[in-house]
């Protein structure tokens, strides 16, 4: 043992020990702050960071995330927090921390400093849920065309809207009534009813011809009788079966060519709606409106709810997201690659499983500031290990003003199950600006409003549902009104003091669908229409029987091509079909009748065997007695 | 200026001074550390042994330095014995959970490839490697010292100024 040796590893211990002491907190501090900026997307930074390592206990003084949509203020700024991180997971890499008390939060402070981050060129990122189903409700709200109401007040030209020649249902008729002709000729040749006609009269002369009344009492002739008739019947049976067989091939073709006629019917309805479109007399759609006036801001907020939704699914990774990344790549030389053994610890990576959030906004005073209040439950980087869902529950109020609630489940222990829900009432709103639109509002005010959203997010599922209210409100419109059109439809939205709005979005696999209504849709569907309504519907009415007529000549031949085969070939078919069963229930009558015959005749002779028989034994019983009696004398 | 010093000392700890096993001993240690490819907890209780038994530091850090090489070199080699070892063995799999569940264990980064295979070479070839360089000192200094002695190079050099200025520092350093 060498003793200078010891000297100088303890001089080194005291050099680390003293190196890690002053070190540390700043080496700490910035790890924390570049894992939240990866976050985030924005600078995170703390203040007055303090480790102890005797008794593993973390502090700081101030905590600020920058708000990467507006740099210049914090997303989210708390005051002092004090926690303690639990010993024994630290040996494996872990750390887990039971209660993270975050006092003082607030939200929306200025900062002194920029928040955003440098741009760093990387690769293009793979879209997440909320890009698939942004852009696809973006897209349907490019493809929605500009209101256009002006045709309301027009005059129409119907005579150029509507050449016959140029509409399907025209052709569409054209082309039935020459399949029509080519099928049924084709049956008018290939049913051989004159044979058969033929053919059923000789059978029903055949059958008249037998009379079961002339063969009574001559069992022999009966017995004869009913070998004939069964002949007769599988011959008649076997006519009937190549009527059958033929009848239902020309009644399949017969039903088929009758469906293709009535769907014809909706190429005559498509007909009528394409000659409003080249009109611009669609109408009012009542979805078109809703999604006009409010799929923008709406389509805003969702998005920034899906992207926080995207944010959860990328930092707390399902199983099934970490099961997919644990194929490594060749590691790097001199670092080797690290084997996973079960590990029988539920320790994650990071793991807090309570946070409390309290805070109060405009220095504590109550009346003006708001207050902050809520908790968040099991936040892990590492759900499946954990292997409970991430809660949170936050509430963010003003006494007897406006409150807001956010819920939410992140379920990412196996697969990433999501759900959300958002609530405030009472917010005030004041002037919201509107999509431009020629007819349409610019912008309303109203003084309060509530909202509510519910979301749910299974994999890449998405339905959510929001509502929305706000009352009263007053529209302002970019221009005074010019026209007759803008004064009625202005006349209309004056009545209108509350806006009752609700959207929802669905569906799975980048194909995402966004429904919206509002009470506003209604009023100027009736209002717009009930003004309107003369001009507007009897164009429509016009272009409608204008259309009807132009096709009315080449429905009429169509159906009276079907007509006259079902009264030709097809009544033929079955009045055949008729006759033959009638035949056939006729030669089953005679049938009966002579079987019954020869039961009769049969019990006949069975009881004068029987008399015989009974006269023929009392005979010899006489007879016996008689020989009995000679025998005693 | 540093690794010079060492290697000075250790082809000076070579020619007299310890005793050879002490030579020997500090070079094996110096073999472990050098093998290690992460600073983990064996690393540390390496260096402590080397520090604190009286063993030949020069030799220890002339260790490090070749062994450091050749693990470097031998990379992909004691990867795949790391991950047959880790991976390939079920039998063994039971004795690496138990580990991985130990508090301390996991801090010898024994899970790792590279890491497992070091140490399974280094188990294995460490009592050679202080048998061979035990014999090597032996040998060095009955036979080989003299013999180099002899060649002219040598004697060019030691008699020239600057190894005679070279001498004059060492005797300093000795005397302070």
């Amino acid at each position: 043992m060498r003793k200078s040796a010891l000297i100088f590893l303890t001089i080194i211990i005291v050099v680390v020990g003293v190196l890690v002491y002053f070190l540390q907190d700043r080496f700490i501090e910035r790890a924390i702050e570049r894992t939240g900026e990866a976050v985030v997307g924005a600078k995170v930074e703390i203040d007055g960071f303090d480790f102890s390592l005797f008794d593993l206990s973390c502090s700081w003084q101030r905590l600020q995330i920058a708000n990467p949509n507006d740099p210049w203020r914090n997303l989210l700024e708390t005051g002092r927090a004090a926690f303690a991180i639990e010993m024994r997971p630290l040996f494996w890499g872990r750390i887990l921390i039971d209660e993270l008390a975050l006092e003082e939060v607030r939200s929306g402070s200025c900062r002194s400093t920029d928040g955003s981050l440098p741009v760093a060129p990387g690769e293009a990122a793979q879209p997440g849920l909320a890009e698939k189903a942004t852009r696809a409700v973006n897209k349907r709200i490019t493809e929605l065309a500009e209101l256009d109401l002006s045709a309301l007040a027009r005059t129409f030209k119907i005579d150029s809207l509507v050449d016959p020649q140029m509409l399907n249902s025209v052709q569409g008729y054209q082309e039935f009534t020459s399949d029509a002709d080519s099928t049924f000729g084709h049956w008018r040749s290939q049913f051989t009813g004159d044979s058969y006609q033929r053919q059923l009269r000789d059978f029903e002369i055949e059958i008249s011809q037998l009379k079961p009344d002339s063969v009574q009492n001559d069992v022999v002739a009966m017995a004869e009788m009913v070998k004939k008739l069964d002949a007769l019947y599988q011959r008649v049976t076997q006519l009937k079966q190549q009527i059958g067989g033929q009848g239902q091939a020309i009644k399949n073709d017969f039903q088929s060519i009758q469906t293709r006629l009535s769907g014809l019917q909706d190429a005559v309805q498509a007909d009528i709606e394409m000659a409003k479109r080249r009109a611009n007399l669609q109408g009012l759609e009542v979805k078109d409106v809703a999604l006009a006036l409010f799929g923008e801001p709406v389509i805003a907020r969702i998005e920034h709810i899906l992207h926080y939704v995207g944010l959860g699914r990328k930092y707390l990774p399902a199983a099934s997201v970490l099961l997919t990344s644990e194929e490594e790549p060749n590691p790097p030389r001199f670092e080797g690659q690290d084997i996973y053994f079960p590990f029988h610890y539920r320790y994650p990576r990071l793991l807090i499983r309570k946070i409390h959030l309290s805070g109060m906004t405009a220095a504590g005073d109550s009346t003006r500031g708001y207050a902050l209040d809520g908790q968040v439950l099991g936040f892990t980087t590492e759900p499946p290990v954990y292997g409970q869902p991430t809660k949170f529950d936050v509430k963010f109020y003003r006494e007897s003003s406006n409150q807001y609630a956010i819920r939410g489940v992140l379920d990412h222990v196996d697969a990433a199950r999501d759900s959300l829900w958002i609530s405030a009432s009472q917010i005030r709103l004041g002037e919201q600006s509107l999509p431009s639109s020629k007819y349409l509002p610019a912008s309303f005010t109203a003084q309060r409003g509530s909202f509510e959203l519910s979301g749910f997010f299974a994999g890449d599922a998405i339905n959510i549902n929001f509502g929305f209210q706000a009352t009263p409100v007053t529209f302002r419109y970019a221009s005074e009104a010019s026209g007759k059109i803008e004064s009625i439809v202005r006349s209309v939205l004056a009545d209108i003091n509350r806006i009752d709005l609700t959207a929802t979005l669905a569906g799975r696999q980048g194909d995402y669908a966004l429904r919206m209504g509002s009470n506003i849709d209604n009023a100027l569907s009736n209002g717009v229409m009930s003004v309107l309504d003369q001009n507007f519907r009897a164009a429509q009415a016009q272009l409608e029987t204008r259309v009807r007529a132009s096709v009315a000549r080449y429905r009429s031949e169509a159906e009276s091509r079907v007509q006259a085969f079902r009264q030709g070939t097809l009544a033929e078919v079955e009045q055949l079909q008729q006759r033959v069963q009638a035949e056939l229930e006729r030669i089953e009558q005679y049938k009966k009748e002579i079987e019954n015959c020869i039961e009769a005749e049969k019990k006949k002779a069975e009881q004068k065997v029987a008399d015989e028989k009974k006269k023929l034994e009392e005979k010899a019983k006489k007879g016996l007695e008689g020989l009995l009696k000679k025998k005693k004398n | 200026m540093f690794w010079l010093s060492f290697i000075s000392d250790f082809f000076r700890a070579l020619r007299s001074g310890q005793e050879p096993g002490q030579v020997s001993a500090g070079f094996s240690i110096g073999y472990l550390i050098g093998l290690m490819p992460f600073f983990s907890l064996q690393t540390v209780l390496l260096f402590a042994l080397l520090f604190l038994l009286n063993v030949n530091l020069a030799a220890g850090f002339v260790a490090i330095f070749i062994a450091g090489f050749v693990a470097w070199l031998l990379d992909p080699l004691i990867h795949s014995l790391g991950f047959w070892v880790l991976v390939e063995i079920p039998a063994l799999h039971g004795l690496w959970e138990s580990l991985y569940n130990l508090p301390i264990a996991p801090l010898t980064r024994f899970y790792n490839t590279v890491s497992m295979g070091s140490i399974l070479i280094g188990i294995i070839t460490v009592w050679p490697v202080f048998w061979g360089m035990k014999k090597l000192v032996i040998n060095y200094r009955d036979r080989i010292e003299a013999r180099i002695k002899k060649w002219k190079i040598v004697q060019a050099v030691k008699s020239s100024k600057l190894y005679g200025w070279y001498e004059k520092i060492l005797r300093i350093r000795e005397l302070t």
